[in-house]
């Protein structure tokens, strides 16, 4: 060892910078009486005794995000005259602004004539005839890019119908959109629709929805963009001696990876369950087989990981980290109840579910966030309970936006960014006579705020990013 | 049991109190020890030599985090039987550890010269509580407990190649850590 007294220095770190490392460490506890499925890293489904570990969460331990409140108003740039255009384009979107706020946010500002709305990192226009054009931002410009019809008459499970979309390829990124509303009624007086979506492993789905308003039943096929081929996956895949299509219950599919899903099941939702589902092998075990916890209602795929919920009664539940490449599965929340907006709660732990890695929780007047992974609690310093309950995660898991709507404008944006422990809060206005409808993820970095003038017909997209 | 009841067992000279640490932290200590070492023979010696060692210090020392405390001891020793040994070296993830991380600060930082002790540790402590919380957890299950970086993707749900990429960025801020502190300056 060359740096002798750097080893030493680190073999003397602060007690406590170790402990907490080692609680968020796993404990083992063995139950050697569960079948189990053989995960590696690389899953196959193998039916043999296994030993599963079972852990507590860290979820006593808390830790600080610090609030870093912006001291500066964002005032959006006013659009009235085409001077203030940066971008030369013959496209109708144009960068009008940007701006730099306190070297944390990043701002560009768009406008467009009729509207704008994004697909991928693509913009979309309609002219006034409705007809949708793609742009591309490439140095300071806005680039056409072409895109290509899809009209098929389709069928899976015996019903036929229609799909009308536009697939669009841009840098090897494929992107598909619906073109309009081709639902239908079967002929037993229940509406039904396909739908095409690129999977997380670039696989074209053609998924069969039926009753889509009521998010009961879906059932999915690989669908061949050239030839319009259907390859029906999951067909000769029963559970308990019925065909998966034939369940009542079918949604919340999720890709596991290397041909493993997982999916909710049964013949009412109440006694629906998840399984973890083999397209290869055509085999199927539901994941209180192989964890032993009693009832796990719904599951989701969270990078390598899945999350698992067991429904308990009175409309709670338990909610837990299943690590299939570890063989460990540790509880993250007991007995708590979803935070519903304006609900009282029973002094009980309140979850608002992100659908990615961290979630909001309450309990007795606290507001924390949490990591699905480990349960350990983070204090985000300045969070409110109307901020909190506006959530939303990035595709990385690493930040979280967070925003309070005025009447026609967003008033307050806030990201909380997970790696650099820092909540960024800003407030803003708009005193142009625009309503601003909506704020998401445009990717993983930026956020978009989506905004209109009802008189003019223009719209405007902002987009925020963090300062490098 | 309860860290504090184990060591109540040490300071009334309880020979139950090696027990209780043995039941409560052997395997905690033996990675550790295997981590460094590469050999069960060493690293099962150097784990029954902390006991002793703690057995020796409590009387004198009461501490606040007794599994820290353990750790440290189990370390030390494992890298001082790392120094001697030369026939496991080559195995060892301490020292693939090691040199991953002196590869990164050799170049740019003198740490040769011996500094005061006090200082470069209140400085790893800085460096270390600045990171986040992820980034300090790979950081000390990498270079305190010497686990290999599949061990870590594993444990925190990330690629082998984002770890290694946290790893070299966390290296060079160190790096740049140190040398804002002076270290590397010739003049210091």
């Amino acid at each position: 060892m060359k740096l002798d007294n750097l080893w030493e220095a680190i073999g003397k770190m602060d007690d406590k910078l170790i402990v907490d490392v080692i609680e968020l460490k796993n404990k083992e506890k063995n139950n050697t009486n569960q079948w189990w499925i053989g995960v590696a890293v690389a899953i196959v489904i193998v039916f043999s005794t296994f030993s599963i570990t079972y852990t507590v969460s860290a979820e006593f331990r808390e830790w600080v995000i610090s609030l870093f409140q912006i001291k500066e108003t964002e005032v959006v740039p006013k659009t009235e005259s085409d001077n203030n255009k940066i971008t030369e384009s013959i496209a109708p979107i144009s960068l009008y602004a940007v701006d730099s706020i306190e070297d944390v946010f990043e701002v560009q500002y768009l406008k467009s004539t009729n509207y704008m709305s994004t697909i991928g990192s693509l913009f979309t226009h309609s002219d006034d005839s409705g007809s949708i054009k793609y742009y591309a931002a490439e140095n300071s410009e806005f680039i056409p890019v072409e895109a290509e019809e899809i009209k098929d008459k389709v069928k899976l499970t015996g019903i036929t119908g229609e799909i009308d979309f536009t697939r669009i390829k841009y840098r090897g990124n494929l992107l598909l959109r619906e073109n309009r509303d081709t639902s239908f009624m079967l002929d037993d007086g229940n509406e039904a629709i396909f739908g095409l979506e690129v999977s997380n492993n670039n696989e074209v789905w053609l998924t069969l929805y039926k009753n889509p308003q009521s998010d009961k039943w879906e059932y999915w096929a690989i669908y061949d963009l050239d030839t319009g081929e259907v390859s029906d996956i999951l067909q000769g895949i029963s559970v308990n001696g019925i065909e998966l299509k034939n369940y009542p219950v079918l949604r919340q599919w999720g890709n596991v990876g290397n041909g493993i899903y997982i999916v909710t099941l049964g013949q009412t939702v109440e006694r629906a369950e998840a399984y973890l589902i083999d397209i290869n092998g055509k085999r199927a075990v539901s994941f209180s087989e192989l964890t032993g916890i009693p009832h796990v209602s719904s599951a989701k795929v969270v990078n390598d990981k899945i999350m698992l919920l067991e429904s308990i009664p009175n409309d709670k539940f338990n909610y837990y980290c299943y690590d299939y490449s570890m063989n460990t599965v540790t509880e993250i929340y007991n007995s708590a109840e979803y935070w519903i907006s304006e609900e009282e709660g029973d002094n009980s732990l309140r979850v608002r579910f992100s659908g990615g890695r961290y979630d909001f929780v309450e309990e007795k007047g606290i507001i924390y966030l949490v990591d699905e992974f480990t349960g350990t609690r983070l204090t985000v310093e300045g969070i409110t309970e109307d901020l909190a309950e506006s959530l939303l995660i990035n595709s990385d898991n690493n930040k979280i936006l967070v925003s309070s709507f005025g009447d026609k404008t967003i008033e307050q944006i806030g990201i909380i960014d997970i790696d650099a422990d820092r909540f960024y809060l800003m407030k803003r206005e708009n005193n142009d006579s625009v309503t601003e409808f909506s704020i998401s993820w445009n990717d993983a970095n930026h956020i978009m705020i989506e905004a209109e003038n009802n008189v003019s017909n223009e719209s405007y997209i902002y987009l925020y990013s963090l300062a490098e | 049991m309860e860290d504090n009841k184990i060591i109540e067992l040490y300071w009334n000279r309880s020979e139950q109190a090696i027990m209780e640490t043995k039941n409560k932290y052997e395997r905690l200590c033996t990675k550790i020890s295997f981590n460094i070492l590469h050999n069960n023979e060493d690293a099962e010696e150097c784990v029954n030599e902390t006991y002793f060692t703690v057995w020796n210090a409590i009387p004198t020392a009461r501490p606040v985090y007794f599994s820290a405390f353990l750790c440290k001891i189990s370390r030390n020793l494992s890298l001082k039987k790392m120094n001697y040994s030369h026939a496991q070296k080559r195995n060892s993830e301490a020292l693939k550890a090691i040199d991953e991380l002196e590869n990164v600060l050799i170049h740019n930082v003198n740490l040769t010269m011996k500094l005061e002790e006090e200082e470069l540790i209140d400085t790893i402590n800085e460096f270390l509580n600045d990171l986040s919380i992820d980034k300090r957890n790979i950081f000390i299950r990498r270079y305190f407990f010497f686990d290999t970086i599949t061990e870590i993707s594993n444990l925190l749900g990330y690629s082998k190649s984002k770890v290694k990429s946290i790893l070299s960025r966390d290296g060079k801020k160190l790096c740049n850590y140190l040398k804002e502190r002076g270290y590397g300056n010739e003049t210091r």
